[in-house]
């Protein structure tokens, strides 16, 4: 629930700033984006499993971005579309993540 | 508490990512990304462009060749036009209009200087100059001049006692005749045939024919005047 209200305030204070990147730097900051949707849906199975560690979130949140940045750039630069392992790697992350918490306040639900 | 920790970290990182999606989807309309619609537009333009350039490259194929046709055209003209030219000059240089130089003769002529003859055989005459200058034509001169003056096909000599009038300009002993042509067809002719120049030696008078190698004949500077003539159309 906070996720959503988190987003939904973020998306309007970007709007709301209308701060444009350059366009060049648009692939890093999607894959980006999508390495922090994983930190974020780690934190969610954390906090619903009780055992969330700041420090490893904090960490993840940023040092998956910035390696998935890195892949992007490498990527680029070597011609692979390196950035698809990151994609791939986040993706099937976050799947299983969301299974997982589906799976725990599933059974939350059905124990009250 | 490590719940409450775990929601605020999740808050700030919701804030994180939609900042970032926010500044993400901000410039859609400069994105390089295109969706299907935008692809097929930017496809069918792209294709359009292709022929459009391909027949602008045939257009310019077909200009460039008119071009180089036209081109080729003019040299044609050029070349014609060269060619009149080219008759021109060879008109005027046998006619006298040019100046003109190349091996040939000098012929010197003078009234014999001795103060004891009392003959008309001692003068030069006019008609010695007409009959010289006839004896030059028929030894194959191209050029011939009298004095500085060229002879040209109207040329007249007369003779008003003590100088010539040649095309009515007059003319004094010494004479000085030059004609180019082959040098020695003419002075073999003029010294070894019987010519008027052989004639006017047995005349005592002062006649001296020598080879040289670049003989210059300036131009006639008079104008040829015709009113009774016309081409005859053919």
């Amino acid at each position: 629930m906070v996720a959503f209200v988190g987003l939904l305030i973020g998306i309007i204070i970007g709007i709301v700033w209308n701060v444009n990147i350059p366009v060049k730097f648009s692939p890093y900051i999607s894959v980006a984006i999508f390495a922090c949707l994983d930190s974020v849906f780690g934190a969610l199975r954390g906090s619903i499993s009780h055992n969330f560690r700041a420090d490893i979130f904090v960490s993840g949140f940023f040092g998956n971005a910035a390696l998935a940045v890195a892949m992007v750039y490498l990527g680029d630069k070597l011609g692979i579309p390196i950035y698809l392992a990151a994609v791939i790697v986040f993706g099937g992350r976050i799947f299983n993540n969301f299974a997982i918490i589906r799976r725990l306040l599933i059974d939350k639900a059905k124990s009250h | 508490m490590k719940n409450n920790e775990a929601t605020i970290f999740v808050f700030i990182a919701s804030i994180i990512i939609g900042l970032l999606i926010a500044m993400n989807i901000g410039f859609q309309g400069k994105n390089n990304f295109l969706d299907v619609k935008q692809y097929d537009e930017a496809y069918n333009e792209r294709t359009k462009l292709y022929s459009e350039l391909s027949s602008l490259k045939e257009q310019y194929y077909n200009a460039n060749e008119k071009l180089s046709k036209y081109n080729r055209g003019d040299e044609k003209a050029n070349e014609v036009a060269k060619e009149i030219k080219q008759e021109i000059s060879d008109n005027n240089v046998l006619l006298g209009k040019s100046d003109v130089e190349g091996p040939g003769v000098k012929i010197t002529l003078d009234d014999d200087d001795n103060p004891n003859r009392q003959d008309s055989g001692q003068f030069i005459h006019d008609s010695d100059i007409v009959q010289v200058i006839n004896d030059l034509r028929n030894a194959g001169a191209e050029a011939i001049s009298v004095n500085g003056q060229r002879i040209v096909y109207n040329n007249y000599g007369l003779c008003y006692g003590s100088n010539i009038d040649l095309n009515g300009i007059k003319i004094v002993t010494p004479f000085y005749i030059n004609a180019v042509g082959n040098q020695d067809v003419l002075y073999n002719y003029l010294t070894l045939e019987q010519t008027h120049i052989t004639e006017l030696k047995d005349r005592d008078v002062q006649v001296n024919v020598v080879k040289e190698k670049k003989i210059q004949i300036l131009s006639y500077n008079g104008e040829f005047i015709y009113k009774y003539m016309s081409l005859i159309s053919k």
